[in-house]
């Protein structure tokens, strides 16, 4: 392999060949075209294994390949210089700990450009000894970079909406990476003492858990005790339990473990833990937590994405079902009785001659029979928007309706008339809470509250019956929750037994 | 399913009008309603009667439907003079159509 596209003459060649640094050049492939006596000398690697080879099958250790690869991209993308600290594999097998500089160089020919790099092999300095904290921090930086790369990886797939089980799958095998670590999962708490694994990753093919595996998390497990204190904790010798857990543990090959907790929506989730042949450092669970706050992304944002899909089926749901309702009205009642009119009107007719005594029964049941079909349409009307809703606003809608229902109901609302749709969506919440309390409360009475709070109305319906409603039990309490909600509202329902019923919202009074 | 079953006594032109009341006025509000599955009208000329069956998918639709028959059935007669004889409910023990 020629040199002459770098070097141009003999003593370039030597100097590059015989310097103490490691100096190697890769092309945009990261194919090596130069490997010098120090990268020999460094790795056990004889330059003609590996010229004109990818460093990835070579040098560059397996878990850095991906970042080689990113760096490699960076360069020839920026032209810029990229220093780099990391590891290079040996011929047997071992890791050299690489600081890295290196320069783009345009081909003397003018085809594409080569990437010079020279390298100090840490591996063997003692402490601070070559640069100081110098190198302290390039060490620190490599890995560092390292782990944002996974970290963004994580982040990039949660941000796509994968499945959780993708993201969880994905957390352990970048944390087992990054942490340098033989195995990694994900927990998800159960109620009881237990985990369920729902992510897990190994680099040995040790397999202490599957995903599905439910395992007691007690105070002698590290994910127990990060659910019950919240925060990261640790196992450093299994050698020192008598528990089942344990014994697993031992029998695969792992001494330690660290968790560290994950919460969604405040409260502990589940936990992703590590586990190592040897006691893990002690910067393990800060690093893990980075971790922990992707996966409680995910699942909020998984729960989120059910939660809404779950509510917009219910609002068609109850949609579909009342149109159904008022057809079915329609028909047995208004309609019934207006078919029944034509045939009386019809015998009317057919009676003319007959005289006023045999007419006026016919004509007073005809009468009778439309004034019932009109209060029934009446009734129906209202149902779907009340006029005096439109008309005088919230408050005498709500009275209105109140003096039909069979319990009190004391309306307290300001006289200021509010935006239709907040109007219509108040008064179908409140008139759906007082239509509950009138059928299934038990109550005498019945009190809606309405109050201004800057940009928002909040109400209250209140009863003084025997509470116990149960949110989950049928659609009643969620229908009033998706309405609320789907207007960008909030509703909570409390019902203690014997109690009354308290349910209380907001609904934003902008658009 | 369950039949309802009028039975009226008609002069043949009775029947007649009483054909074109229900397919005027009844059947396009019948058809509309929850378990209906058909009627059937049946007339004897000779011996003066008509028979008017209506089919209904379960006993919760022939009962949720039974205070409108009985009134509508009894406001046709009276319209074309008819008398009806019964009003009574049935199980259809077998349906072949």
């Amino acid at each position: 392999m020629s040199t002459d596209f770098v070097l141009g003459d003999e003593f370039a060649r030597v100097l590059a060949e015989t310097a103490q640094e490691l100096v190697c050049v890769l092309d945009s492939e990261g194919r090596i075209l130069l490997f010098n006596d120090a990268c020999e000398r460094s790795t056990g690697f004889k330059r003609d294994e590996v010229l004109g080879r990818d460093a990835r099958d070579f040098v560059i250790p397996p878990e850095e390949a991906e970042a080689f690869g990113d760096v490699l991209a960076y360069i020839w993308r920026t032209g810029l210089s990229s220093p780099q600290v990391g590891h290079w594999a040996t011929k047997d097998g071992g890791r050299r700990l690489l600081a890295w500089s290196n320069q783009l160089m345009p081909a003397a020919d003018g085809g594409p450009s080569y990437l010079v790099t020279t390298g100090v092999d840490l591996t063997d300095q003692p402490e601070g000894a070559l640069t100081g904290d110098v190198e302290a921090k390039l060490a620190e930086i490599g890995r560092l970079a390292q782990e944002q790369r996974a970290l963004r990886r994580v982040a990039t797939l949660v941000a796509s909406e994968a499945t959780p089980d993708r993201v969880f799958a994905a957390v352990s095998e970048e944390s087992a990476r990054v942490l340098e670590v033989d195995a990694s999962a994900v927990f998800r708490y159960e109620g009881d003492d237990t985990a369920t694994v729902v992510g897990r990753h190994d680099r040995d093919g040790t397999g202490a858990f599957q995903v599905g595996d439910r395992i007691l998390a007690d105070d002698n497990t590290a994910i127990g005790r990060a659910r019950d204190s919240g925060l990261p904790d640790r196992i450093d010798d299994y050698f020192a339990l008598d528990t089942d857990v344990a014994k697993t543990m031992i029998r695969v090959g792992y001494r330690s473990t660290v968790a560290a907790p994950i919460f969604v929506g405040g409260v502990p989730w589940g936990a992703v833990a590590i586990a190592g042949r040897d006691t893990l450092p002690t910067d393990s669970e800060s690093r893990l937590s980075a971790f922990c706050e992707l996966v409680s992304l995910a699942v909020a944002s998984a729960q989120a994405r059910e939660d809404l899909q779950s509510s917009r089926a219910r609002i068609v749901k109850a949609g579909d079902e009342q149109r159904r309702k008022l057809e079915r009205n329609l028909h047995d009642g208004a309609q019934q009785r207006l078919v029944s009119l034509a045939l009386t009107l019809r015998l009317a007719r057919t009676k003319l001659s007959a005289g006023a005594d045999t007419l006026e029964p016919i004509l007073a049941g005809a009468a009778a029979e439309l004034d019932k079909a009109l209060e029934e349409l009446r009734e129906l009307a209202r149902g779907l928007h009340p006029a005096a809703l439109t008309e005088q606003g919230l408050g005498p809608a709500l009275q209105a309706l109140g003096e039909r229902l069979p319990v009190e109901v004391k309306v307290d609302s300001g006289a200021n008339r509010l935006p239709d749709h907040v109007e219509a969506t108040a008064y179908y919440i409140c008139s759906e809470a007082l239509t509950n309390v009138a059928k299934h409360a038990q109550a005498t009475c019945a009190r809606v509250t309405f109050a201004h709070e800057g940009d928002v109305l909040r109400f209250e319906i209140t009863d003084d019956g025997r509470g116990g409603a149960d949110p989950r039990a049928g659609s009643g309490i969620l229908g009033l929750r998706d309405r609320a909600e789907a207007a960008a509202g909030t509703l909570f329902v409390i019902s203690p037994p014997g109690k009354g019923t308290v349910v209380t919202g907001t609904l934003p009074l902008t658009d | 399913m369950y039949a309802r079953l009028h039975v009226l006594q008609t002069t043949p032109d009775q029947h007649d009008q009483g054909l074109e009341i229900v397919r005027e006025q009844l059947l396009p509000w019948l058809r509309d309603s929850t378990g209906y599955r058909g009627l059937i009208r049946l007339a004897d000329r000779e011996a003066g009667k008509t028979l008017v069956i209506t089919l209904w998918a379960d006993e919760e639709s022939l009962r949720s439907s039974a205070e409108a028959g009985d009134r509508l059935s009894e406001l046709t007669a009276a319209n074309v003079g008819a008398t009806r004889l019964a009003l009574e409910q049935y199980e259809a023990t077998l349906f072949d159509f």
